[in-house]
């Protein structure tokens, strides 16, 4: 719990934050010299901030981030291409069981029917649009491109409990 | 300040006074029509902001640089969506931090399970002039305090990364955000106010 002044406390968080004008930094300081609370208060948020921060980062490791643009263009170009080939031979196979399956279903109605379609039953040839509709032409590689759920996520409304 | 040439190619833009002249938008659109040396100037521009996000949610420096090149790639990917279906300006840096941090946020939950230590202990080299246990009280304090920022309220947590790890202006955090930047600094409040009670509460535990 807080233990500084609630006229002071937003100024002293700012200024924890490195963000305060330089109009609000004087009057918070003269406020400081008089006010125990909001000096322990502030102190205690500064060194909050202060141990959350992460270490600078080492020279070596700067420099091999920076290096990264290449291999980042290399893995660009390799996932258009898996993309590009894990879509066509989704298409191929999609083709292959649309022809299939109303060719395997034909064959079975051109055979002689079993004996309990006799009693006037018909068969019905499946709706080949649902079955194309239903076909997923992605590929597992469609998942390493943005998806409609990051869209979604993105702009959803934040839901965290303040 | 730009101007299109056609070609036999893809379309390109040509930036009087390079490609520094060139805005985000111009090269993302360049990279979009084939163009990657713009792709190596949107990733001199950003990659140490999006890095210095990633790291925050990484266990090891392979992880921190694999999360910014896939924030990147994910970044193009959703712009390339977007100006297919809307050829308009992309707003390619805070989609871009956003999704840095969102990504973090889903590595870690996927990588919790291998409890290695966060990559800021890992870089650290331990300094044995400091007196040992002055050191082991601060590394306890700082992992007490680091769990805690990764523990914070979407929200709040973004804000208090963009603003202490990527060094954005409040402003800049409210744009990225999509927030006021009072709103922006409200969250910046809570998640500091609540690290500060987690520092408290760590000392006076035995």
């Amino acid at each position: 719990m807080t233990r500084a002044c609630p006229a002071f406390e937003p100024l002293l968080l700012d200024r924890a934050a490195g963000a305060i004008d330089a109009v609000d930094r004087a009057r918070l300081e003269r406020h400081l010299e008089t006010c125990a609370p909001c000096r322990a208060e502030a102190a205690d948020v500064e060194r909050a901030l202060s141990l959350a921060a992460l270490p600078p980062l080492p020279d070596a490791e700067r420099e091999a981030v920076a290096r990264g643009g290449r291999e980042a263009l290399l893995r660009h170009r390799s996932g258009r291409r898996r993309l590009a080939g894990g879509l066509v031979l989704a298409i191929a196979a999609s083709a292959a069981f649309a022809v299939a399956v109303p060719w395997y279903l034909l064959s079975r109605h051109a055979a002689p029917p079993p004996q309990e379609a006799s009693t006037g039953v018909a068969w019905e040839l499946p709706d080949l649009d649902a079955v194309w509709a239903a076909t997923d032409l992605s590929d597992s590689d469609a998942a390493a491109e943005p998806s409609e759920v990051l869209f979604a996520e993105l702009q959803e409304v934040d839901l965290d409990p303040q | 300040m730009a101007e299109r040439v056609d070609g036999a190619g893809p379309a390109l833009r040509v930036l009087e006074g390079g490609r520094a002249a060139a805005t985000d938008g111009d090269l993302l659109r360049d990279f979009l029509a084939g163009d990657e040396p713009a792709f190596e100037e949107l990733w001199r521009r950003h990659h140490a902001t999006v890095h210095a996000l990633a790291r925050r949610y990484a266990r090891t420096p392979e992880d921190a640089r694999d999360l910014t090149q896939r924030a990147f790639l994910r970044a193009v990917g959703a712009a390339r969506r977007a100006l297919r279906a809307t050829p308009t300006e992309f707003p390619f840096r805070p989609w871009l931090l956003r999704i840095a941090a969102n990504l973090g946020k889903n590595h870690l939950r996927d990588e919790a399970r291998w409890r290695r230590a966060p990559v800021h202990e890992v870089e650290r080299v331990p300094d044995r002039a400091v007196a040992a246990d002055e050191l082991l009280v601060r590394r306890e304090r700082e992992r007490l305090v680091r769990a805690a920022v990764l523990d914070l309220p979407r929200r709040q947590r973004e804000v208090l990364t963009l603003r202490i790890d990527a060094g954005l202006s409040f402003a800049e955090v409210a744009r990225t955000l999509g927030i006021a930047e009072g709103n922006a600094r409200v969250h910046f409040h809570h998640a500091a106010r609540r690290l500060a009670e987690v520092v408290r509460e760590g000392e006076v535990e035995p």
